[in-house]
């Protein structure tokens, strides 16, 4: 448009993909604001070519598709449940599946581990372009102008050895502006937060933990930035005391993003709810989302239970039904007035959420200064056996004292539950999982 | 009217919509158009400007290669395609009439050619012909003034005008929205086939979100309803063009309907010019010049450009019309134009706009 680029000669002609983002973030946020019959037409004719494509292409779905005798379709809430095990199966079994032309070519990905099974799958381009519209759509739905400096300190860059970031120039004809694109797990937290004072963004992309620390450095004297306004959050559960920091340090609302990768993004934060757990409208261009029970029945509104998510596109590697491990709750709309399916309490994983005597879930989250309250404690991971048995790994420079121990398991009974036996140990060190998001809470049960 | 406005019918999923696989093209160009009419509009002024050379650029060269009489006019403009523009003479009425007597012939990516005439608003009635490419253009810059305004297109709409085909019988008929685009249905009514008051009547029975209408017309149905014909209730924006906009009358649809007036500035040669500012809620809001479909100017008697805030003489370019080029084309209107606007937006606006019948 600014004539330096010949693809740009509106309205004769458009890049081919900017030309198709415009559509495609026309058609989800049409999708989003339109009426729930017309969302519920779109989803299902799309999940009907879904299982018809997977039926056709694969003997494994074919088998785990198939319908009860005598019965001639069955509904989706009657299909069975997929497990991270079965998803697994499915893709060894047939790897990607054949594609129709319009889909594009077929990456392969893989999980990062955090579910503690990971699992690798194929992506189609055009599941990859409705993703990427999703995210895109977010800046708009948020209000987000894009000429704007934008940071993003993620695990999923490329190493940048010798350069605090690799940039992103601005694009002023197609109103993009700067984006700082740094590793997070290179660096330790307290340079992160000086470097983010120093690109000083207008938005910034990160998780939970990272902002978190960066928080802690900015409470203890680090500079801060001065034009933050948003930070788009992912991969982590959000904690209200999160927000409510973020925002009385910096200035600065969090926007959360729901997603997993397999299918990518599940739900966003509602743009109106400006209170500390704000509900998510779920992506009902990308997917459908259903909130089960243990025993695999529909949750009623509000009650938090198992959630389950169809990607309506991802036609590579077929997710329905697939538990993805996270616990949550969803309503039928959106406070805000969209008719949009909307997810509360989103606890996050399960197995990251203690199993309580009465069956449900708690998501606890005691943090490095209630420990550090108790002892000098470096690292620490809770983690819970059986219904019963909660074991608590500390690593700590000596041996905790009798007064110390006391401390923690009184910390314990009172943040988790007086119920439970506790075993407190001080370790030389916690054997994490590999890859560079550490869950200090597990749940085995 | 006591028989309640009967449910509206579902509306039908037009079949081509098959997305992400595949859209029909014509949606598919309205939302790139309506998109990118925002963008420019929104963007600084070195984007629009570019834009706008560019277009300028190839305009110029295609009336010069496609028709003597335009080659004449043109000859001799040096420089870049806004100076050269500059050096043109003013194109008046009379010879926009004799050099748009027949299409020039267009390329194929400008579609077909199609006869128009102006109403005669301000002299006799000049024919003249617009391409199937200007045509999109100017429809989509409508579409766009829907976005600018923050209007929800599921809302209900009316519009009342002389060119909707006659309904003979039928209080109104209906256009069918496209759900895909976010719309639902129009209610739309022939102006000339009712009085006022009974178009009053009508508007409280629909009880529309959004009205487009005539502002003559609209402020005699202001005048049927301070004479006690019911008010619709829920109307929030009243779209008009044709005529310059009093302030009285924006403070009475304020005062009697709780809506305001949303203005567009358009010539019949060339579609729309400027639309109203979405954010100045005076009486008098400014009116974005429609950068990505004209440029437009003011000028004095000595055809230089007015300083800004200063009131001339209003010319328009229109960037996409091929078919019958109007360069330099005097509107017979006066105005005065300032840089930008007070809302923020980098794009020239107009206030004090006089139109020619007045």
């Amino acid at each position: 448009m600014s004539g330096a680029s010949p693809d740009w000669d509106w309205p004769s002609r458009i890049p081919a993909f900017h030309a198709q983002r415009l559509l495609d973030t026309h058609v989800i946020h049409t999708l989003e604001t339109a009426a729930r019959p017309f969302q519920l037409h779109y989803q299902g004719q799309a999940l009907n070519a879904l299982i018809a494509h997977a039926r056709q292409a694969s003997s494994w779905w074919r088998e785990w598709l198939a319908p009860p005798p005598g019965v001639a379709g069955v509904p989706l809430k009657e299909m069975p449940v997929l497990e991270r095990q079965h998803f697994r199966a499915a893709v060894e079994s047939a790897g990607p599946l054949p594609l129709p032309p319009w889909h594009g070519g077929v990456s392969k990905n893989a999980t990062s581990g955090s579910s503690g099974v990971p699992v690798t799958f194929f992506v189609s381009e055009l599941a990859s372009r409705v993703v990427d519209a999703c995210f895109f759509d977010d800046h708009r739905r948020h209000g987000r102008d894009l000429r704007q400096k934008m940071a993003a300190l993620l695990t999923r860059f490329a190493p940048h050895p010798g350069m605090p970031h690799r940039l992103l120039p601005a694009d002023p004809a197609q109103g993009v502006g700067p984006i700082a694109t740094r590793r997070s797990q290179d660096k330790p937290v307290r340079e992160h937060a000086a470097w983010l004072r120093a690109v000083d963004p207008v938005y910034l992309n990160t998780s939970p933990t990272i902002l978190s620390g960066m928080l802690d450095a900015y409470e203890a004297g680090e500079t801060r930035p001065s034009n933050l306004r948003q930070v788009m959050s992912i991969g982590e559960t959000v904690f209200p005391e999160l927000r409510r920091r973020a925002r009385d340090i910096l200035g600065a609302s969090i926007r959360d993003r729901y997603s997993c990768e397999e299918l990518g993004p599940i739900a966003l934060q509602c743009p109106h709810d400006t209170g500390d757990e704000p509900a998510l409208h779920t992506c009902v261009a990308n997917v459908i989302v259903e909130v089960v029970d243990e025993a695999g029945k529909p949750c009623a509104p509000g009650e938090t239970g198992r959630v389950l998510v169809t990607g309506l596109h991802h036609w590579a590697s077929p997710a329905i039904r697939y538990d993805i491990g996270d616990v949550a709750a969803l309503a039928p709309q959106c406070g805000c007035g969209a008719q949009v399916p909307t997810l509360t309490r989103l606890l996050g994983r399960r197995r990251f959420l203690i199993r309580l005597p009465s069956g449900e879930r708690k998501l606890l989250k005691l943090d490095a200064r209630e420990w550090l309250s108790v002892a000098p404690v470096r690292e620490y991971r809770v983690t819970q056996h059986t219904v019963q048995a909660v074991r608590v790994e500390l690593v700590m420079d000596r041996d905790l004292s009798a007064g110390e121990h006391e401390a923690a398991l009184a910390l314990l009974r009172e943040a988790v539950h007086p119920s439970f036996d506790f075993e407190v140990k001080r370790v030389a060190a916690i054997g994490w999982a590999p890859g560079a998001k550490r869950q200090d809470v597990v749940s085995l049960v | 009217m006591k028989i309640p406005l009967p449910p509206l019918p579902p509306q039908a999923v037009p079949a081509g919509w098959q997305w992400p696989a595949q859209v029909p093209p014509a949606d598919l160009q309205r939302i790139i158009d309506q998109q990118m009419i925002v963008f420019l509009e929104r963007a600084p002024r070195e984007t629009w400007h570019a834009r706008q050379a560019a277009l300028l650029d190839k305009l110029l060269g295609f009336a010069a290669q496609a028709s003597r009489a335009w080659r004449e006019r043109l000859a001799g403009a040096a420089g870049s395609p806004h100076e050269r523009l500059g050096a043109l003479p003013v194109l008046d009425r009379e010879t926009f009439r004799a050099l748009s007597a027949k299409p020039l012939p267009l390329p194929p990516s400008h579609g077909v050619a199609t006869a128009h005439s102006t109403a005669g608003r301000s002299g006799p009635a000049v024919g003249f012909h617009v391409s199937d490419h200007a045509l999109r253009i100017v429809r989509h810059h409508y579409a766009a003034d829907h976005l600018r305004h923050g209007r929800n297109l599921r809302e209900r709409r009316a519009a009342i005008g002389p060119r909707t085909p006659a309904h003979p019988g039928l209080e109104h008929v209906f256009t069918e929205g496209n759900p895909w685009l976010g719309e639902s249905h129009v209610f739309t009514r022939r102006s000339t086939d009712f009085r006022a008051e009974a178009h009053a009547h009508w508007l409280a029975f629909v009880a529309p979100a959004y009205l487009s209408v005539e502002p003559v017309l609209f402020a005699q149905m202001l005048d049927a309803f301070g004479g006690g014909a019911p008010l619709p209730r829920g109307l929030k924006q009243v779209m008009t063009s044709g005529a310059p906009i009093a302030p009285a009358l924006r403070r009475r649809t304020r005062e009697l309907l709780g809506a305001s007036i949303r203005d567009r500035y358009a010539c019949e040669e060339i579609g729309p010019v400027a639309l109203q500012c979405p954010h100045d809620e005076t009486d008098e809001p400014p009116m974005h010049v429609c950068v990505a479909n004209a440029v437009v100017e003011v000028l004095n008697s000595k055809n230089a450009a007015c300083l800004p805030g200063r009131p001339g003489r209003v010319v328009v370019t229109g960037l996409h019309h091929w078919a019958s080029p109007a360069i330099r084309y005097e509107t017979g209107d006066y105005a005065m134009l300032a840089p930008r606007c007070g809302c923020g937006a980098d794009v020239p606006v107009l206030t004090g706009l006089k139109r020619a019948a007045n």
